[in-house]
């Protein structure tokens, strides 16, 4: 069964100066259990796609459907069963880890015991007295996990979760989501890393200008791209992409 | 129970909040006294009648009400985008309107803390005694709806027009209770400026407190009608703004 099925799924954000095409006609299923990829050069859509599954922004076009409900209508009842990671977020200043992860439970109407749960099950149990704005990044992004595992999620969202993230903090957060997916909860991850998506996950997607180029596992893209690497086969699917445009 | 617990998360945030900078502390108590004594001072420089004393006292508290009421559950999204993690609050199950009663509970607690701040003081220094309790209790009742009727479009222009916004919010309720006659009677104002005072809540709730102390008298019907016109209008209007903000992406790219 699909965890996230979405078709026909357009954004455009509108402004004084211009329009920008987010999202164009994207179709793609998640199946339960799935590691999936997004792969995307900067401002492919992929965040704004987290969004729209996130229920933080609403498509303009198109049907998002999330562990059997509709994303657009029943939000909030899909919020309490998943949850997100984002790369580069801010978090309130001055509160210790125990504090911000007891708010954030609250929010998921979890007991403290839950937090103390996702504490021990992401390391950050040792800094739980510390000051979240002051940790390093690594640590931020571990409270991060912390935080996205309050509420059990079945389907776990995570945008560039390892960016900005040193060799260790980066494989860390790599074995933390592969035992994450161990239990069974679905990710869906957007990066840059083209290694990382190659060794975390089962299926990848290439999105380029808010359209899907290419959709199958790394073996299957490498093979269509008659390329080796997934670099190879990113940076020729983004140029085709590219030429067709101008052509 | 899970409304409960996200409105107790509201709160809870608020309790870490403060007692992580203990100079929030000052906005709950040294600045509304330096404010209050200021006005009381002078007050009770310039005229012994007790009843006015009374008014002004009375009237500083319906102020701080509404402010407090008006500012607090913005306050939670001014707060989070500060700290940039505004997207991480909408992407919980927290309801608007869940957001907005914690926002209230947080503004009652200050409240109490400052009502009985103020009064501790007027005791001391002006012989304050209590007025008519009953009016003075509908006063400060008025007030906090009023209160609450204005946070609705407060909380609505703060997630659609972001930190733009949030200086223009900070000054709006003080605007509001000068229109509104505070400390005077809305006659003072020219017509149109009058006309518009008897359009807001404020008008009646300030009316109210005033005549707790023996001055003039207020229009309860005019309260009800501007009350329930204010909370239909800002709760259409919140309403509005998080569908408008969901559907530009305001509450992701917000910093």
């Amino acid at each position: 069964m699909d965890d996230i099925k979405i078709s026909g799924l357009s954004k455009i954000f509108h402004s004084k100066k211009s329009n920008i095409t987010a999202l164009k006609n994207i179709s793609l299923s998640i199946n339960k259990g799935e590691i999936f990829g997004l792969l995307g050069p900067n401002g492919a859509g992929k965040t704004t796609l987290i969004s729209i599954l996130a229920g933080v922004t609403t498509p303009d076009n198109g049907t998002v459907t999330m562990l059997g409900k509709n994303v657009q209508t029943h939000y909030k009842e899909i919020q309490q069963e998943i949850n997100i990671v984002r790369g580069f977020s801010g978090v309130l200043q001055n509160i210790s880890t125990r504090e911000l992860l007891k708010y954030y439970a609250k929010l998921y109407s979890v007991e403290e015991k839950g937090a103390i749960d996702a504490m021990r099950k992401t390391g950050i149990w040792e800094k739980r007295d510390c000051i979240v704005s002051d940790l390093s990044s690594g640590w931020r992004q571990r409270f991060f996990l912390a935080k996205a595992l309050l509420n059990n999620p079945k389907i776990l969202l995570l945008d560039e979760p390892t960016a900005g993230l040193d060799v260790h903090a980066a494989r860390t957060m790599r074995l933390l989501l592969k035992q994450l997916n161990n239990e069974h909860c679905t990710l869906l991850l957007t990066t840059h890393n083209m290694q990382e998506a190659e060794e975390l996950c089962d299926r990848i997607a290439v999105i380029h200008k808010g359209e899907i180029v290419a959709v199958g596992t790394s073996k299957q893209l490498k093979t269509s791209s008659k390329s080796t690497t997934l670099e190879g086969v990113f940076l020729n699917l983004t140029k085709e992409a590219e030429d067709e445009r101008s052509t | 129970m899970s409304a409960l617990h996200r409105i107790h998360a509201c709160v809870y945030r608020s309790v870490i909040m403060l007692k992580a900078d203990m100079f929030r502390m000052m906005d709950i108590t040294v600045w509304p006294l330096v404010a209050f004594l200021s006005t009381a001072l002078f007050a009770a420089f310039v005229t012994t009648n007790k009843d006015v004393l009374t008014m002004i006292i009375l009237s500083t508290v319906g102020w701080r009400i509404v402010y407090n009421f008006q500012i607090e559950p913005a306050h939670i999204i001014m707060e989070d985008t500060w700290s940039g993690s505004l997207e991480q609050l909408f992407v919980t199950p927290i309801r608007t309107w869940e957001l907005l009663v914690g926002g209230w509970i947080i503004a009652f607690i200050k409240t109490i803390i400052v009502a009985l701040l103020f009064v501790g003081v007027s005791t001391v220094l002006f012989s304050f005694s209590m007025p008519n309790m009953n009016i003075l209790v509908l006063g400060l009742l008025a007030s906090i709806i009023a209160g609450m009727a204005f946070s609705l479009i407060t909380l609505g222009i703060a997630i659609l027009k972001g930190p733009n916004s949030y200086g223009f919010l900070y000054a709006l309720i003080d605007a509001i209770t000068v229109v509104s006659g505070v400390y005077y009677p809305t006659t003072v104002f020219p017509w149109p400026l009058h006309a518009i005072a008897q359009l807001l809540p404020t008008t009646h709730a300030f009316n109210l407190l005033k005549q707790a102390a023996h001055i003039g008298e207020a229009s309860f019907l005019y309260l009800i009608l501007t009350s329930m016109l204010w909370l239909i209008i800002g709760t259409l209007f919140c309403s509005w703004a998080v569908t408008r903000a969901r559907s530009t992406g305001r509450l992701v790219r917000m910093k």
